[in-house]
């Protein structure tokens, strides 16, 4: 925890370029989602993790198994493959925001200390729910997928609800903490060369985004 | 795959008798029946010369389309059938699609269905129908059932807005004051959280509209699936022993046996009994008629779904997702030759798109014009829905919202086939029934209704049934249609539109 707080910033400039790598990844890898639903039509991963009832996972998961044999296999190379690289996503995710939360709560007051510990200590449980997420959809990609009960889907968008629901509150109550202590001048003077490289890494994930892709298969 | 029955089915609050009981639709009965008994000094009761060995009459009909006001069509279908009213013919669009399949499928030709259609309705959660995303769902029942719905969200849209931007003036002005007053930090501290929490909260709403918006453009500008509407019809439609579109066809063609109250020249010829589901395609943009147009999509008509006709024909553009039929064997000689002899098209798609046949033809009596009948032998009966509000019918031209015009625009476009067949054709409109629906009660798309409310729709259905068979004269009918195809036949150059209907 020493050494964590000690060098946060160091940490969090490599748990951020894991974070954008895995992500640059993850982005190649949905372009490569086709289901069949009527004609063929894209989606991404948030609408397998978001669907608004169990038959709308179902019919998108049938779906893909509808397509062409060609375009079936890259849609599911390519899904199976993001759920993977998501395990490896989810530490440099969770992990940045921890340590975002971390470094803020030690420039905190008692009050504000408590708030952003408990923030960042959630994250662990952000990513269990993310860990049992992947691993409900890996099981669930198959020919024959069966509709959940209700109240599996319900505990599914539950473990949604608490992934997304502390992630977001924890990043957004960092970032601006953070921005208060920039704007407020209460910083190290030597966190900028940090913000600068974390700057340049987003950079460079911005200028791949623009590299171009191998194209899906025709029939798509 | 079908939904959970609990979903769609609701514990009836309601029974048949609720509706049938109803002091205006007992009042209604009794006027007909004072009216009609001769022995009572009244009138003789005949609308068709068409008779089963019961007794019954038989006549065509058509219902139209309106959402859930179609209920009205049952109480008006009730009032016929206790006045020993049957239907040989049935056609309809939409909810007129819906009544008209139930009224097919139920028991035989000369049984009475309206209880039976009732009983379904009783037990039908209409909000099951609106099976889209989750948020959409709260959106529409919100936007009907609440009051100044709209203008209460653009509030508390502002009212976040106008946080939004108080709370940045507040980290402005409590972080310059932190510099001479220490213990103002903390307030500027928690300014910044709180102006952080308030920026996501706006950007997950705009987040998810554009989610929904993404949505509904990959779902072809659909918010509800119709899968729940699908598969209740579908079951309906088993329950009656059709599941095939032989099945259907069968069944709207089993007749009992059929005598004339009078000599006609035409006799027994195409005296038949059919139904017809009208409903409008988008890919070659052309009406539609099922099932007799099925040839048109399948070589072998028995591999399509019956359930999808009625689908299809309800398909409210934006409410529900197009209903598709794809895989149309589109090279088969068969089909290229049914698409040439129907549309004059050559190539034929290869996927269909349907929406609410509403869009072409939401009252199509124009499909029981026989050109071969000199006199008619039954009438065609309509069932209007009237649910315009006095708003609707303002002839003022300059008062209207940019909703209200665009909405007039679409009316007159949709209405005007119905319309100049009926102008061309009068003596159908002396078939018709109006249901008035025009109260603030009542709006085709709340799928919310009320016990109360279901009542009242049938009762006036039913009100409006007594009055047009009260006013209704099947001499006058017969007279006025056989008078017209005698100016018809003697026209020697007769106009393209009588032809053609």
């Amino acid at each position: 925890m020493t050494i964590l707080l000690t060098d946060a910033w160091c940490w969090l400039c490599i748990s951020m370029a894991i974070f954008l790598l895995t992500a640059f990844i993850m982005g190649r890898q949905s372009k490569y989602f086709y289901t069949m639903d009527v004609v063929p039509r894209q989606f991404s991963i948030t609408d397998l993790q978001l669907p608004s009832c169990q038959k709308e996972l179902v019919n998108l998961i049938k779906g893909i198994y509808t397509m062409p044999a060609a375009n079936r296999q890259q849609t599911l190379r390519a899904l199976r493959g993001q759920l993977w690289v998501d395990f490896l996503f989810m530490p440099a995710a969770y992990g940045s925001i921890f340590l975002v939360c971390i470094k803020v709560a030690s420039k905190m007051n008692p009050a504000g200390t408590l708030l952003f510990n408990i923030l960042a200590w959630l994250q662990l449980l952000c990513w269990l729910c993310d860990i049992i997420e992947n691993i409900y959809l890996l099981q669930k990609i198959g020919p024959n997928v069966s509709e959940s009960t209700k109240t599996v889907h319900r505990t599914y968008q539950f473990l949604e609800i608490i992934k997304w629901g502390f992630s977001l509150l924890a990043i957004v109550c960092g970032l601006s903490a953070l921005l208060f202590f920039w704007v407020t001048g209460n910083f190290a003077i030597s966190s900028l060369h940090y913000l600068l490289i974390i700057v340049g890494e987003i950079v460079i994930f911005m200028a791949l985004q623009k590299l171009p892709a191998r194209e899906p298969s025709p029939a798509t | 795959m079908p939904r959970n029955n609990s979903q769609v089915t609701a514990k009836a609050t309601i029974a048949i008798s609720d509706f049938t009981n109803d002091a205006r639709v007992t009042k209604a009965l009794d006027t007909l029946k004072h009216t009609f008994n001769p022995d009572k000094g009244g009138r003789p009761f005949i609308v068709s010369d068409v008779l089963d060995d019961a007794g019954h009459q038989y006549v065509n009909l058509v219902q139209k389309g309106g959402g859930v006001l179609g209920i009205a069509l049952i109480g008006y279908t009730y009032v016929l059938e206790q006045m020993n009213i049957r239907f040989l013919r049935l056609a309809g669009t939409s909810a007129g699609a819906i009544n008209t399949a139930l009224v097919t499928v139920i028991d035989n030709k000369q049984d009475p269905k309206s209880e039976k259609v009732l009983d379904a309705v009783c037990k039908l959660n209409f909000f099951s129908f609106v099976d889209g995303h989750p948020a959409t769902r709260w959106l529409i029942k919100k936007f009907i059932t609440k009051d100044d719905f709209a203008g209460k969200a653009k509030r508390s849209l502002l009212w976040l807005l106008g946080t939004l931007a108080l709370l940045i003036t507040a980290d402005v002005v409590l972080v310059g004051l932190s510099s001479h007053y220490t213990g103002v930090a903390v307030w500027a501290g928690l300014s910044f959280l709180l102006t952080g929490c308030c920026t996501l909260l706006i950007a997950l709403g705009v987040s998810y509209v554009a989610n929904l918006l993404k949505r509904l453009k990959n779902s072809g500008f659909g918010i509800n699936p119709g899968d729940t509407f699908y598969d209740w019809i579908k079951q309906r439609l088993h329950e009656n022993g059709v599941d095939t579109v032989q099945q259907l066809k069968d069944k709207a063609g089993a007749c009992p046996k059929l005598t004339l109250r009078v000599e006609n020249d035409a006799q027994y010829k195409a005296l038949f009994g059919d139904v017809t589901f009208i409903t409008s395609e988008l890919v070659t943009q052309n009406k539609i008629q099922f099932p007799a147009m099925c040839n048109l999509f399948r070589t072998d008509i028995n591999t399509m779904q019956p359930a999808g006709f009625i689908r299809a024909s309800m398909s409210i553009p934006v409410f529900f997702e197009s209903y598709m039929i794809k895989d149309i064997p589109a090279t088969d000689p068969r089909i290229i030759a049914a698409w040439k002899d129907t549309f004059e098209i050559s190539q034929p798609p290869e996927t269909a798109r349907f929406v609410d046949g509403g869009i072409l033809s939401n009252f199509p009596l124009s499909i029981f014009y026989n050109n071969d009948i000199a006199v008619p032998r039954l009438p065609t009966f309509g069932i209007d829905l009237d649910d315009s509000k006095p708003e609707d019918k303002s002839q003022n031209p300059f008062n209207w919202s940019a909703l209200g015009y665009f909405g007039r625009i679409f009316n007159t476009i949709r209405n005007y086939y119905d319309k100049d067949f009926l102008q061309k054709n009068k003596v159908y409109q002396l078939g018709v029934g109006k249901v008035d629906l025009s109260s603030d009660q009542f709006n085709w798309l709340n799928f919310f209704l009320s016990d109360k409310d279901k009542i009242d729709m049938f009762a006036l259905g039913a009100e409006a049934a007594c009055e047009f068979l009260t006013n209704f004269s099947w001499d006058d009918y017969k007279n006025q249609r056989r008078d017209l195809q005698q100016q018809l036949t003697t026209v020697k150059t007769p106009s393209h539109d009588n032809i053609t209907h």
